[in-house]
């Protein structure tokens, strides 16, 4: 069907993975592997940037579920930036803005972890 | 037509008593000089009835059809050694001594007479199965006319048989006097001789080793088989019996002619033996991996297979077999011979990419006989491992694509010939078929098990999903659900409060398959426990997640909405986790409504997050008015081009059409989401549930 991508931009302390096309289950694996590589570096800042992607799926959200308990007792986080409206409707129905901090674009996430540093 | 059975023990008792009548004879005639012609002839039919007897005897014994050239050749020193002794030590004992003047041969003493019978009782039971054995090597390997040839000669040999009794005259070939017509077949008998004796294929198929060692036997063989005739056979058998006499010499005949033909031909093989083993080898090792592998479906294990029988043949120092993963698009080592696990982190390490790349991008054999002299000279440093020469060969699948590479190496240079690149080949493309077979059979097997999962996981939703629809007075309610192909998780429930108050729960499980039914059967276990004791949607919910938290993958979460209608005070009170929102008809001002109150998914948090965010709402319904719950698989049905169906267009068609009933409302609603989809799948399951009060 569609396809999926990440591309990563590493930071001073923050990484960015790039999401673009579409997030179900069947292509979730690409993305558990990409946070589950970046773990393994010990990176626990991590802003999932989806300026790029069309679609999401509940098994796409369940990712970032199963994550981050992990990365926040090592004292990191995930942070959402530029989601699309289509997109952050779905976020938004199942609540997710109440446990994941959603910025407009990219930078802002950057300095909120700045700041937190 | 019956055969006749005779039992085998009447054939020794039978040979036993003639042999004793023809001992007896010459007993008599050695005494009397009287010699009746007529006696003479009972005679020699008695000694060749007991060679016929015998034969017959040995065609039940198992040697006879004895197939193996080894044990063949056995046999047959071992019966001519045995000849060789029985006879000699007779001879040395007995010391007979026979007059050469008259033909035939006339024993000199008693003793000699007795030497004549035991000479030919051992010639007739070793001399017959030696040649027996000849004939069993012969048809080793069939050829034309083998067996006509075969009668041809017998009848000849018979005839000479016949001839030489009834003319007494030697097979000398003088063809002189009455010798002519026994020597004429008996010439005759030698040409067929001759023709059977080049009959020898079996030779071909010894190995080197055996080839060596035979042609060294057979040098010694042909000498004492030359010898023995003279030794032997010459004066005691034709002094005992003519016939048997005639019959030995013609057996001796064939048996000096195979045996030096045979000699000639393994000394001619035995420069070409060497090449002759490797191709049997190679053709056999192939036959070997297509039967073995054709049954072996296990990844894994072929791999190893190939690699293990490919050192063997190729004689290589060390195999190693790398799997190209298309996902990755890199290669891994997948099995390996003679190497230990250092070494093959150390060639995982190596620089070894630049081979795989030369052979992904030209799918050819690389091969280099030199590798000091080739562009990877330094391709092994690290290796603790002296390689002069390498070949690699890739395993290509049907559409042409590599899946593998098949690398070995040799501590010579040159170690790779033409044939061993073609042999190598040969492994690679057997192993390609195999490995794809194998993943095809994964596949395959996989797909069913997963369709087999679905169907439970089906047949699980079907079940969980409430069987019928409430029937309340004043109350109109209908739903429906279609499901996709793979089980989506929509879930629905409906139940009653003691107050006369309908409550109700649509959610949808994240995730599909039998995980999701699983999760959805645990929900509504719950809420049907807890819809007993709590009235408010909120408290339902909040309860809900607790006790699900626990019991829940990270990764999984339902999206719940809980109502209740209490139709007295006409009201919808309900709290949203998550789930789509509520849309609801207003028959007064005709307007539809959503609510999308605050609230996040069950599952996603442990309770204090859960709780403080969860709202209940409360709104007024009144008659006439529309209620529709959803799960997203209606919201997010894509048409063709990507466009979702979306709330808004539910709305329309629920307020174009709200004078309807429930069902013919559901009825336009399942149209218009077909008509939308225009012939796309569902990827997720649709659930509505419709309430008119």
């Amino acid at each position: 069907m569609s396809g999926f991508d990440i591309s990563r931009s590493d930071f001073n302390n923050v990484t960015a993975l790039h999401l673009s096309g579409f997030l179900d289950a069947h292509t979730v694996p690409v993305f558990e592997d990409a946070i589950q590589g970046l773990l393994k570096e010990n990176i626990y800042n991590i802003i999932v940037n989806m300026q790029n992607l069309d679609y999401i799926s509940s098994a796409g959200l369940g990712v970032f579920m199963g994550f981050i308990e992990e990365i926040r007792e090592q004292g990191g986080d995930i942070k959402l930036s530029n989601l699309s409206a289509k997109v952050y409707k779905v976020f938004d129905l199942l609540g997710f803005p109440a446990l994941f901090e959603i910025f407009d674009d990219e930078n802002s996430a950057k300095s909120k972890f700045g700041q937190s540093e | 037509m019956k055969r006749i059975s005779i039992p085998k023990s009447f054939f020794p008792v039978i040979i036993g008593v003639l042999v004793l009548i023809t001992f007896l004879y010459d007993v008599l005639k050695y005494y009397s000089s009287v010699n009746f012609a007529s006696w003479n002839y009972i005679n020699e039919t008695i000694n060749l009835l007991i060679v016929i007897l015998y034969y017959f005897y040995l065609r039940t014994r198992p040697f006879y059809n004895e197939t193996n050239v080894q044990k063949n050749l056995k046999n047959f020193i071992k019966l001519l050694a045995l000849l060789y002794v029985v006879v000699f030590s007779f001879k040395l004992i007995l010391n007979p001594t026979f007059t050469a003047s008259i033909f035939p041969q006339q024993p000199e003493s008693m003793i000699s007479v007795l030497y004549s019978n035991i000479a030919t009782l051992a010639a007739i039971l070793l001399f017959t199965p030696i040649i027996i054995t000849l004939k069993n090597l012969i048809k080793y390997k069939r050829k034309k006319r083998t067996g006509l040839y075969f009668s041809i000669t017998l009848f000849f040999a018979l005839s000479t048989v016949i001839l030489t009794v009834v003319f007494v005259a030697p097979l000398d070939l003088s063809f002189q006097d009455n010798a002519v017509y026994n020597n004429i077949t008996f010439s005759i008998t030698m040409v067929f001789l001759f023709i059977i004796a080049t009959r020898n294929s079996w030779i071909t198929y010894l190995s080197r080793k055996e080839k060596i060692y035979y042609s060294l036997i057979g040098i010694v063989l042909v000498w004492l088989i030359i010898k023995l005739f003279d030794i032997t056979f010459k004066e005691p058998v034709t002094a005992h019996s003519l016939a048997l006499g005639s019959l030995a010499n013609m057996g001796w005949i064939f048996l000096s002619i195979y045996s030096v033909m045979a000699t000639l031909f393994l000394l001619l093989q035995l420069p070409t033996a060497r090449v002759f083993d490797r191709k049997m080898r190679e053709v056999n090792s192939l036959y070997d991996l297509s039967r073995t592998i054709s049954a072996e479906y296990d990844h894994d294990k072929l791999v190893h297979m190939v690699t293990d029988m490919s050192t063997e043949v190729i004689e290589s120092n060390f195999t190693w077999l790398e799997l190209y993963d298309e996902v990755l698009q890199s290669f891994k080592i997948g099995a390996f011979k003679n190497l230990n696990d250092e070494e093959i982190i150390t060639l995982g390490n190596m620089k070894r990419t630049a081979v795989n790349d030369l052979i992904l991008s030209s799918k050819k054999t690389y091969v280099t006989n030199d590798i000091y002299k080739s562009e990877f000279g330094k391709l092994f440093d690290d290796l603790n491992k002296k390689v002069g020469s390498f070949a690699g060969v890739p395993l290509l699948s049907s559409k042409g694509d590599i899946i593998g590479i098949l690398y070995s190496a040799k501590s010579a240079i040159l170690g790779f010939d033409p044939d061993d690149v073609n042999l190598l080949e040969a492994y690679a493309s057997q192993a390609a078929i195999a490995l794809e077979n194998a993943q095809l059979l994964k596949i395959s097997l996989e797909r069913e098990r997963m369709e087999r999962e679905l169907q439970i996981a089906r047949e699980v939703q079907r079940r969980l999903l409430p069987q019928k629809t409430p029937e309340i007075e004043n109350l109109q309610v209908d739903t429906l659900t279609i499901t996709a192909y793979e089980v989506g998780g929509d879930y629905y429930d409906f139940f009653y409060s003691n107050n006369g108050n309908l409550g109700m729960v649509i959610g949808d499980v994240s995730g599909k398959g039998t995980s999701a039914a699983f999760y959805m059967a645990e929900t509504k276990g719950i809420i049907q426990s807890l819809a007993r004791n709590y009235e408010s949607p909120r408290d339902i919910l909040i309860n809900t997640n607790k006790l699900l938290y626990s019991s829940m993958e990270k990764k999984s979460f339902i999206s719940l909405l809980a109502a209740n209608i209490d139709l007295k005070k006409k009201s919808l009170t309900f709290a949203r986790a998550g789930h789509c929102p509520i849309i609801h008809f207003n028959a007064k001002n005709k307007n539809t409504s959503m609510f999308k109150t605050k609230g996040i998914a069950v599952g996603l948090d442990s309770g204090q997050i859960f709780d403080s965010t969860l709202e209940e709402y409360k709104i007024k319904v009144n008659k006439n008015d529309i209620i529709a719950f959803y799960t997203d698989g209606l919201s997010e049905a894509r048409a063709a081009n990507g466009e979702e169906f979306g709330e808004e267009r539910l709305c329309k068609i629920i307020k174009d059409n709200s004078d309807l009933d429930v069902k013919p409302l559901k009825e336009v609603i399942i149209d218009s989401i077909l008509g939308f989809l225009d012939g796309q799948n569902l990827h997720d399951d649709l659930t509505l549930v419709l309430i008119k009060i």
